[in-house]
């Protein structure tokens, strides 16, 4: 799939990791702030924080060029301010008619699908699989340093 | 033939010039494929090729360097030839090293009107005016390059009605294949379908084990089964990030990480058979997610086994070793997704 061995990170990735890393460094700054055990409510945020982190920095990293990109940035500015109540203007579904039923439910997994003709949409998707692959790759990576960076220290 | 094109190889301009020429000549070097071939040849191309030329053929006044192998596909020497011939002004000798090119392959007949009128053009070029003047004819009424043609107004590589520098006609001609509709609706609705299809194609590379599938449904159930697969880990390791997060050096330790390291990264299900746990952080409640975890484990089983093609779980040794305090795989597969944007 990867033209690149995993031992040589593709250039992809490493905006990706760049971006990622950056935010989690910002988090992680107003986490050592906090008291050390976090209540569920606290957990829960963080986690949400992280999550944001995560889609935030892969939406950035690859740039506005991307349909799903700049949806993605549109739809986590739109919950950081926090109006959730608010019903934003429905575009016709000009598309559906065109489409077969399959892609209905691919333009609700992939942001901002329903306001794509099929080919986009597809060729998009392609594009989303690819950059949340390296995301959780470089997510894991992350985790898995860390792990045994620590595991190291109690050893 | 091949020593025409060597010859007037050093004519072609860099640039798109050499780029058709590449093409060009991939194409001779290419087995001979009988003409009349549709646009789903292209499919037989490895995928980011096809993607590729799918994309050249939109914009055909984009300059991207083709890839170097091709299938001897009609319409690639079309496009190719169509590239090179508008793209220069004065490339009488290239068009028809070209237009040669192109005859070898294909061996339709041609009207004897359009050969007069090429011969006019090329006058100063020895180099077979016939065998331009034919591939003249037959680019135009080759059906693949309608959709290119459709999109680059009049700039189709056809002769020229009246002058002898400019290398556009008017009217672009196509023929469609045998036992098909040719009205302009149904013509635009097949590129749409194939371009489709084309795509389809390209993901079915991407995502793992829908090589097999065949049906378009199935296997856009398992695209979408993929990408909210994926949406779930990257939920989870969010999760694990934000526990672990206070302790983790995010610097040095981290790059090397990202740059060096070849662990199992292709198991995507890894992280979901090995929770590590840890008795810092665990509440209850983790706890028995954790053992639901394990339960749903058997029930999604069918989704992982898609999943875990490698079958390369992360290495038990290196999870299970480290009792970090605070790592800890508390995700629930079966957990009702929290909207995950």
């Amino acid at each position: 799939m990867k033209s690149t061995s995993p031992q040589n990170p593709n250039p992809l990735k490493k905006k990706l990791a760049s971006r990622f890393l950056k935010a989690m460094k910002k988090l992680s700054h107003k986490i050592s702030s906090s008291p050390s055990p976090p209540s569920t409510a606290e957990r829960r945020r963080r986690h949400r924080a992280v999550r944001a982190a995560a889609y935030a920095s892969m939406a950035s990293a690859v740039g506005p060029r991307r349909a799903w990109s700049r949806a993605l940035l549109r739809k986590l500015r739109s919950k950081a301010t926090a109006t959730s109540g608010r019903k934003t203007a429905r575009r016709n579904p000009r598309n559906i008619g065109t489409r077969f039923l399959g892609l209905n439910e691919l333009c609700d997994v992939v942001p901002g699908g329903k306001a794509m003709d099929s080919c986009s949409l597809l060729s998009e998707t392609g594009h989303y699989i690819k950059c949340l692959r390296a995301q959780v790759q470089i997510m894991r990576e992350i985790l898995d340093s860390s792990s045994s960076s620590s595991s190291s220290r109690i050893l | 033939m091949e020593p025409e094109l060597g010859a007037a190889q050093p004519q072609f301009r860099s640039g798109e010039m050499g780029c058709a020429f590449d093409e060009i000549h991939g194409l001779i070097s290419a087995p001979p494929v009988t003409g009349g071939r549709s646009f789903t040849a292209l499919l037989e191309l490895p995928p980011p090729q096809a993607v590729e030329l799918l994309v050249t053929e939109d914009f055909p006044a984009k300059h991207q360097p083709p890839p170097p192998i091709f299938p001897t596909d009609i319409g690639l020497i079309h496009r190719a030839s169509k590239f090179s011939v508008f793209a220069s002004a004065d490339n009488s000798l290239e068009s028809n090293t070209i237009l040669s090119v192109s005859n070898s392959i294909k061996v339709d007949s041609v009207k004897q009107e359009q050969l007069d009128a090429d011969s006019h053009r090329n006058s100063s070029s020895p180099a077979g005016s016939d065998q331009c003047l034919k591939s003249g004819k037959r680019k135009e009424r080759e059906k693949k390059v309608k959709e290119s043609n459709k999109k680059s107004k009049n700039m189709a590589a056809n002769e020229p009605s009246d002058n002898g520098g400019g290398e556009e006609l008017p009217y672009v001609h196509v023929r469609a294949r045998r036992g098909q509709a040719t009205d302009s609706h149904s013509l635009a609705e097949r590129a749409r379908r194939e371009k489709i299809n084309a795509r389809m194609k390209l993901l079915q590379e991407l995502v793992p084990g829908c090589n097999k599938i065949s049906g378009t449904a199935m296997v856009l159930d398992e695209i979408i089964n993929h990408v909210q697969a994926l949406q779930r880990q990257v939920e989870f390791l969010s999760m694990r990030l934000a526990a672990v997060s206070p302790g983790i050096d995010l610097d040095l330790d981290s790059l090397f990480a990202v740059n060096g390291s070849s662990n199992a990264d292709t198991s995507y299900t890894g992280m979901f058979a090995l929770p590590i746990c840890t008795e810092g952080q665990l509440d209850g409640t983790r706890q028995l997610q954790l053992q639901q975890l394990w339960h749903c484990d058997e029930l999604h089983q069918s989704v992982w086994a898609r999943e875990a093609d490698t079958s390369n779980f992360i290495a038990p040794a290196n999870s299970l070793m480290s009792y970090d305090s605070s790592s800890a795989n508390s995700g629930n597969p079966a957990a009702p997704r929290r909207t995950t944007s």
